[in-house]
């Protein structure tokens, strides 16, 4: 995997043929008693929560899909820990894009480093998938002042 | 009144003692924050002797005569397939001390999503107090 200027990474082409092997609606495993099955939604959510937990990592997800979290959440609808985050699950494996946006000042090749390093090492923990690859792409960046003042209570 | 006015008319089946029984010793396991009946709400287990809807399991009679159950889980965030392979010890576990291991096929168990944390059922709201209704004063009656 190699970086690219605009701070994302892409994937070599072994990777893709090992991505798009084996791709099914869950990643079933046969004890001889019955099967375990987890869900893409849970890969989803520990991917993203394993991202969050990284210094440097400010928000998931691109303008249009914050906005659009930020309705879907306040409906009850939406997940915060899901936006910003794909995967692709098999049988085995695992390949997870995220998109992020990281805090200014710190080194995008460090953080993509320590993001792809905590994923994988949640993911294969927690469920016990093998990840291929960890998709990075940064699309913006967050300076300190940039968050929007809260707006005074119009009511005591 | 004799006790067996008192005791239901209907004895529960296998199959809704065995998803009884799987739903507990799952739900007893660490690392299971909860069963859910999905989005669509199609795994459940009708229990009527109880009168209600077991959540995030059902149980099929297989060609075998077997039973085989299915437990929808949402857990906490530890190793997912250990925490399967110790819900299905479990039951089987359950089941031979309910005399039911015989009945008993496969236990398969899908991790439907994972929580940072164990959510508790929301509190019902209770009502508010009454307060009583202001006492008027007397009229003073005058001789």
């Amino acid at each position: 995997m190699s970086e690219t200027p605009s701070g994302s990474t892409a994937a070599s082409s072994s990777a893709v043929a090992t991505r798009t092997a084996g791709i099914g609606p869950g990643t079933p495993l046969d004890t001889g008693r019955g099967k375990t099955t987890v869900a893409d939604a849970v890969v989803t959510k520990v991917a993203g929560i394993a991202a969050r937990e990284v210094r440097g990592v400010h928000a998931l997800g691109g303008g249009v899909a914050r906005s659009l979290s930020s309705v879907t959440q306040r409906v009850g609808i939406g997940d915060e820990r899901t936006q910003g985050v794909s995967v692709e699950v098999g049988e085995r494996e695992a390949a997870v894009d995220l998109t992020v946006v990281v805090e200014y000042g710190e080194s995008i090749p460090q953080v993509s480093s320590a993001i792809r390093e905590n994923v994988i090492k949640r993911i294969e923990g927690i469920t016990g998938l093998s990840v291929t690859e960890v998709n990075v792409a940064v699309n913006d960046l967050f300076f300190p002042g940039d968050e929007e003042p809260e707006q005074p209570a119009r009511v005591a | 009144v004799p006790d067996a006015a008192l005791t239901p008319l209907i004895a529960p089946s296998e199959r809704v003692r065995l998803a009884r029984l799987a739903l507990g010793a799952a739900s007893a396991v660490p690392g299971v924050a909860g069963a859910t009946a999905g989005r669509p709400g199609v795994v459940v287990t009708a229990d009527p002797t109880a009168g209600r809807v077991l959540q995030g399991v059902t149980v099929a009679a297989g060609a075998d005569g077997l039973y085989q159950v299915v437990l929808r889980l949402v857990a906490l965030p530890v190793p997912l397939h250990a925490l399967a392979d110790e819900v299905r010890r479990r039951v089987v576990r359950a089941a031979a001390a309910d005399g039911l291991a015989a009945r008993l096929g496969d236990v398969d168990v899908e991790i439907a999503d994972v929580v940072s944390e164990v959510q508790a059922d929301p509190v019902p709201v209770a009502p508010a107090p009454v307060a009583p209704p202001p006492v008027a004063p007397s009229p003073e009656v005058t001789p």
